[in-house]
């Protein structure tokens, strides 16, 4: 009972601490903009104040920081719930969204976009420029998890361990592809390669939020739903079976809606670590492994941290920017292992 | 999404029309801008060498000249801008090359009311000559990129002179410990050897930069060796050399001609400073040239 309690409390205060986030991240960048004129836009875009076309402030949050703010709880919320659906599936603290190969696939995808993609013989127009390296990121990373798929599954059921080890071998030869891809690069494709692999929400706009946030959503809401069918998970297969889950259609489920919302995540914001590992930890670590409530406080916190380090990943080098990338593990890492330094004792 | 697609025709029709009408397209007028914000090492120097230095307000961290520009904000890497930190710079015109990115940020940035120039890039000289004639255009000073561009063809006229007998076969190598890197054809450095009256002889087998084995080294048989002044560092020739056994056997090698060239020169297309340094390089490939001493009169 006392353990419910502090689920729910949990859960309340994540979901006040996510819109105070929201609001900080769209008041915090390298322009100063004073806290009046954010409110005045803010209202004057739900249609409660008197709109000011044309300032330079409505522009700079309606056009940059609303786009991004937005982006970030996307795709903050979505690799943290993966994450912790792979880990109750896999049974595995270590597992991440990467381990069933769709963060490797999804990098060779966009390598292959970035490299190939500037070898062609004509010049791309720029729509299709824009959106190669999404698309094949989202392609690669959704077919690398299909391939994971098919060799763990045989006519008896999907095997875990094998699901694991397939993982690996496909994120050596997605490894092997990127090297050959690095080789023959340039030095302009080798950075591209660099930027997108550390990540950023900087490419945030509304035709892309528009366009995902309806798909990433109903990907949480899925996967948030099958939070009786992981608990059971967590006794054992033979177990879940007993309690009448259908596990096989579970596992398939499970994978293939973190496969979508991986590479959904990955393709608008490149590779960002740490969210889906460690995110899922942190709440186990208040409330327990109860998947009803570690699932959906997941993706309240996985939006919370990434929108607080997209905030510093903007203003600490300002006028340039950081990846996020960097900050979520330079920050993160070291916060996650004081947490474990304390715990280590409970966890035993 | 069709304002986009239009956009696209728009700018397809306007490059069309800019590479028909030759030099005879004319680059918007900049003169009014009073901030600007110029990306890439060369457009800088440029900026400045065209005498608008005192109106540049911010740079990306490849602009490492002149001195002034030194101590301008940075606003990141020239293919990883940030739209908010440049607009927090409040310029009127971005100035780069085609290069400067990511290309989201430029929707963000013309909705931020600040125009987006972006000359064509390329590691050759007539795209140097292109670019200082656009951007003196831009700055309503024709006389001093005319003026700009005399200098520099001087300069490279006065090497071409000194180019006597053999050619000789030269390697420019970039990274220094484990397997070096070699700069190919299509690479700013060179043209540089090229127009200094070398041979590169990496060029004849690969475009951009390439690792090379200590054993193709041997087949190239470079007759100088160009390292940039940050790999030599602090280091001498004879360590240098010791390090890479393949180059030690090497006529370059051998002879322990190793020369030393900026680095800032190298990166991001050609730059005001490309005169000076193919003359410098020109006189280290022909040390013995009768034209030397005439161009030093000079």
């Amino acid at each position: 009972m006392k353990r419910k309690d502090k689920a729910r409390l949990l859960l309340w205060g994540l979901g006040i601490l996510l819109p105070v986030m929201m609001l900080f991240s769209i008041a915090t960048g390298p322009v100063t903009i004073p806290v009046s004129e954010i409110v005045q836009v803010l209202l004057a875009n739900v249609g409660l104040a008197e709109p000011d076309p044309g300032s330079r402030s409505a522009l700079i949050i309606e056009a940059i920081r609303l786009p991004r703010t937005l982006l970030g709880v996307l795709v903050g919320s979505t690799l943290a719930v993966c994450g912790a659906a792979m880990q109750g599936l896999f049974r595995n603290p270590l597992a991440d969204p990467g381990i069933i190969g769709v963060a490797s696939g999804a990098a060779l995808g966009a390598g292959i976009a970035i490299v190939l993609g500037g070898m062609l013989p004509f010049t791309l127009p720029d729509v299709l420029k824009a959106y190669s390296v999404s698309v094949l990121a989202f392609v690669g990373g959704f077919g690398a998890t299909l391939l994971v798929y098919r060799i763990g599954t045989t006519a008896n059921g999907t095997s875990v361990a094998t699901m694991l080890l397939a993982g690996i071998a496909i994120g050596a030869l997605s490894g092997a592809g990127m090297g050959t891809l690095n080789y023959i690069a340039d030095d302009a494709m080798l950075r591209n390669m660099t930027f997108w692999s550390m990540g950023s929400l900087g490419g945030a706009n509304w035709q892309n939020i528009l366009l995902t946030a309806p798909f990433m959503i109903l990907l949480q809401l899925l996967l948030i739903g099958r939070s009786r069918g992981l608990n059971a998970l967590l006794l054992g297969e033979s177990e879940a079976r007993h309690l009448g889950q259908n596990v096989n259609m579970l596992k398939l489920q499970l994978i293939l809606l973190t496969a979508l919302g991986v590479g959904l995540a990955v393709s608008l914001a490149g590779m960002i670590g740490f969210v889906g590992l460690v995110v899922p930890h942190l709440v186990r670590m208040f409330i327990g492994p109860d998947h009803r409530y570690l699932m959906p406080a997941s993706c309240l916190l996985g939006a919370a941290l990434l929108l607080g380090a997209d905030m510093i990943a903007r203003v600490i080098v300002a006028p340039a920017e950081l990846p996020i990338g960097i900050v979520t593990a330079l920050l993160g890492a070291p916060f996650f292992i004081s947490l474990l330094l304390q715990q280590r004792n409970r966890i035993g | 999404m069709f304002a986009r697609v239009f956009k696209t025709i728009a700018i397809t029709a306007g490059l069309t029309a800019t590479i028909l009408g030759g030099t005879q397209a004319v680059a918007k007028d900049i003169t009014q801008a009073q901030r600007l914000v110029t990306i890439g090492s060369s457009t800088t120097e440029l900026a400045f060498a065209l005498g608008a230095g005192d109106r540049v307000v911010a740079v990306d961290v490849t602009s490492k000249h002149p001195q002034q520009a030194l101590k301008l904000p940075k606003v990141g890497y020239y293919r990883s801008l940030s739209a908010e930190g440049i607009l927090s710079m409040k310029p009127d015109v971005l100035l780069g090359t085609d290069e400067m990115g990511p290309p989201a940020i430029f929707n963000q940035l013309q909705a931020g009311k600040v125009q987006i120039e972006q000359l064509p890039a390329g590691s050759d000289v007539d795209n140097l000559k292109r670019r200082i004639e656009l951007m003196a255009q831009m700055f309503e000073q024709p006389q001093a990129g005319q003026d700009l561009w005399i200098k520099i063809d001087n300069q490279l006229k006065a090497a071409a002179k000194m180019a006597e007998g053999k050619r000789p076969r030269v390697l420019f190598m970039l990274s220094h410990t484990g397997t070096p890197m070699m700069g190919g054809g299509d690479t700013e450095i060179d043209t540089l050897i090229t127009l200094a009256g070398g041979i590169n002889v990496a060029a004849e087998y690969f475009d951009s930069y390439r690792q090379v084995s200590a054993e193709s080294l041997l087949t190239m048989q470079p007759d100088i060796l160009i390292v940039s002044a940050s790999s030599l560092a602090d280091k001498s020739v004879e360590q240098l050399l010791s390090v890479q056994p393949g180059l030690a056997a090497t006529p370059a090698g051998i002879n322990k001609r190793v020369e030393v060239v900026d680095g800032t020169l190298l990166i991001g297309g050609l730059g005001p400073r490309t005169g000076e340094a193919v003359l410098e390089l020109a006189r280290k490939f022909y040390p013995a040239s009768p034209s030397l001493m005439t161009v030093q009169a000079n």
